[in-house]
């Protein structure tokens, strides 16, 4: 059975997932659902190895309670985009000369959203704890997650890892002058997640600079992205785009001159 | 003896009367209703424009201002001479004036702070020594409630005339710390402690990235200056957990945070406090 399939719960019968450091234990019982969520003690080779099995209760978890229809039976985890947009900042600076352009991977953590009978999300839980920031003036702004990326310009699969999902962001540096990317911010709430053989992907963002005095754009794709085969969409986007994305995302781009 | 009634009635409802009821009813049928038409229309409007308390203070000026002219209006009806009434109301005025200037400030005040907009309501302000949440914006007072749950009315001239920090205005904000470490103690590594401690703290945020210098030279110690930035509602939370970081971190790391030391003398400064040591045992084995 896949992480991302639905499970029948049985009353009275406890069930735990590995979710890479993260353990989930269930326990139906009638319109109760407890719940809790633990970091795994186990060592594994991959810690982030997913997987789901029966097991027996553990009166010494921190359960938590969650009141559902007694009728539904049918459970199950997906992944979604973080709750808040995230500022991206790469570990080595990044300079994109002028008429060229690049491409780089983002592994952005997802959140685990818990799904009872149809589409009713019971709690979210956030595989990685990731750390606040501020995107934007002091006066207004964005509050945000804050990732560090090492931004890899060609994409390798060298784990699986379930609790990530990758994000093409192609750079197009149409202006006159270097442009040298220190911060981005990623309105994940925008995304979807698909899921290939291997691993998860989000849309492909496309980031299009014509300067310091020109308007620039980002473009976010409505189609699957194309490094892997048979992709098939698992977890739609929490909201639709806005007609402001470009002042959204758009900040402390330096463009270099000389 | 009925029909004496109903000629006395007659006597009374002339055609004149009957028309001034008419008209009085007419202006009391309409008038109301459409006081209330434009009362809600205005302050719809306002509403969109402005804040919820401008739209309080439009709708009773609005409706004070209609209710007058209707009777003004029906008393004129009656046959009342409003020249008369207006200037015995001229002379009230100035009376009521001179007794309520300060009520008249603070009214005026009120809309001074009320299209200026320093704070609106559920905004947390510092007004002099008064810190609180504020419930709402009156026409002559604000009124507040603290953290410990008191209730404090503060005048609107008050507030127009000094100093009002409205603390919650902007998204985030910045804690300034001053943390004293022994003279002795390497700076550097220091800094570099404070910097993991706020890597590490859930509160406190990335960016803008907390800035962390030597200050001052303080008498007992060296002064760094530890600025955090947080996400407004986490104030509490940060205080908190990141005092406690602090000293348990400077704890494990040895890092001496120095306190005033007191020196006590007896008389002349240059000579030892006097100390005698008895021996108890042996005095008591004397008296024995």
């Amino acid at each position: 059975m896949e992480l991302w399939d639905e499970l029948k719960l049985e009353d009275n019968k406890a069930y735990s997932w590995k979710l890479a450091e993260l353990r989930l234990d269930i326990l139906k019982d009638k319109n109760k659902l407890h719940y809790a969520v633990s970091t795994s003690d186990e060592e594994e080779q991959y810690p982030s190895w997913h997987g789901f099995q029966k097991t027996e209760y553990d009166p010494d978890l921190n359960w938590k309670r969650c009141i559902i229809n007694e009728k539904d039976h049918l459970v199950r985890i997906l992944p979604s985009m973080p709750t808040r947009p995230i500022v991206v900042r790469p570990e080595t600076p990044l300079i994109v000369l002028p008429g060229s352009s690049a491409r780089f991977f983002v592994s952005i953590p997802v959140w685990y959203s818990f799904i009872v009978g149809k589409e009713q999300i019971a709690w979210e839980i956030p595989s990685l704890p990731l750390s606040n920031t501020w995107f934007g003036d002091p006066l207004s702004g964005v509050f945000c997650y804050a990732l560090r990326s090492s931004a890899k310009t060609e994409y390798t699969l060298d784990k699986l890892r379930k609790n990530i999902a990758s994000c093409s962001i192609l750079v197009e540096n149409n202006s006159a002058d270097n442009f040298e990317f220190n911060r981005l911010c990623i309105h994940t709430e925008y995304l979807n997640i698909y899921q290939s053989r291997n691993t998860l992907w989000t849309n492909e963002i496309k980031v299009i600079l014509e300067g310091e005095n020109q308007r620039s754009s980002f473009e976010i794709s409505e189609t699957a992205p194309k490094f892997e085969k048979n992709m098939k969409l698992l977890q739609t986007r929490r909201e639709e785009p806005s007609k402001h994305l470009t002042k959204k995302m758009f900040s402390d781009f330096k463009f270099m001159k000389g | 003896m009925f029909d004496s009634i109903i000629q006395s009635v007659q006597d009374i409802l002339t055609p004149t009367v009957v028309g001034h009821i008419i008209r009085i009813l007419i202006i009391l049928l309409a008038g109301f209703p459409l006081l209330n038409l434009l009362v809600r229309v205005v302050s719809k409007s306002v509403k969109k424009r402005y804040s919820l308390q401008a739209e309080m203070i439009t709708k009773k000026i609005i409706f004070y201002v209609g209710v007058l002219i209707i009777l003004m209006m029906v008393l004129n009806e009656f046959g009342f001479r409003l020249s008369a009434i207006l200037g015995a109301a001229g002379i009230m005025g100035i009376a009521i004036g001179f007794a309520a200037q300060t009520s008249v400030s603070n009214v005026i005040s009120g809309i001074f702070l009320i299209s200026e907009q320093p704070f609106a309501v559920g905004d947390i302000v510092q007004i002099g020594n008064t810190t609180g949440i504020v419930l709402s914006i009156d026409l002559l007072s604000i009124k507040l409630r603290t953290f410990d749950n008191r209730f404090i009315r503060i005048p609107n001239e008050s507030i127009v005339k000094n100093e009002s920090v409205n603390i919650s205005r902007f998204p985030i904000r910045r804690m300034d710390l001053d943390i004293g470490v022994a003279y002795k103690e390497d700076i550097r590594r220091v800094i570099g402690v404070l910097k993991d401690i706020a890597t590490k703290n859930p509160y406190c945020l990335e960016e803008p990235e907390p800035m962390i210098f030597l200050n001052t030279f303080g008498d007992s110690a060296l002064i760094i200056r530890y600025a955090l930035w947080f996400e407004k509602s986490d104030v509490i939370n940060l205080k908190r957990s990141i005092m406690m970081d602090i000293k348990e971190r400077f704890d494990a790391e040895d890092i001496e945070i120095p306190f005033p030391h007191r020196t006590i003398y007896t008389g002349e400064v240059t000579k030892p406090f006097p100390l005698t040591i008895s021996d108890k045992q042996a005095n008591q084995d004397d008296k024995t």
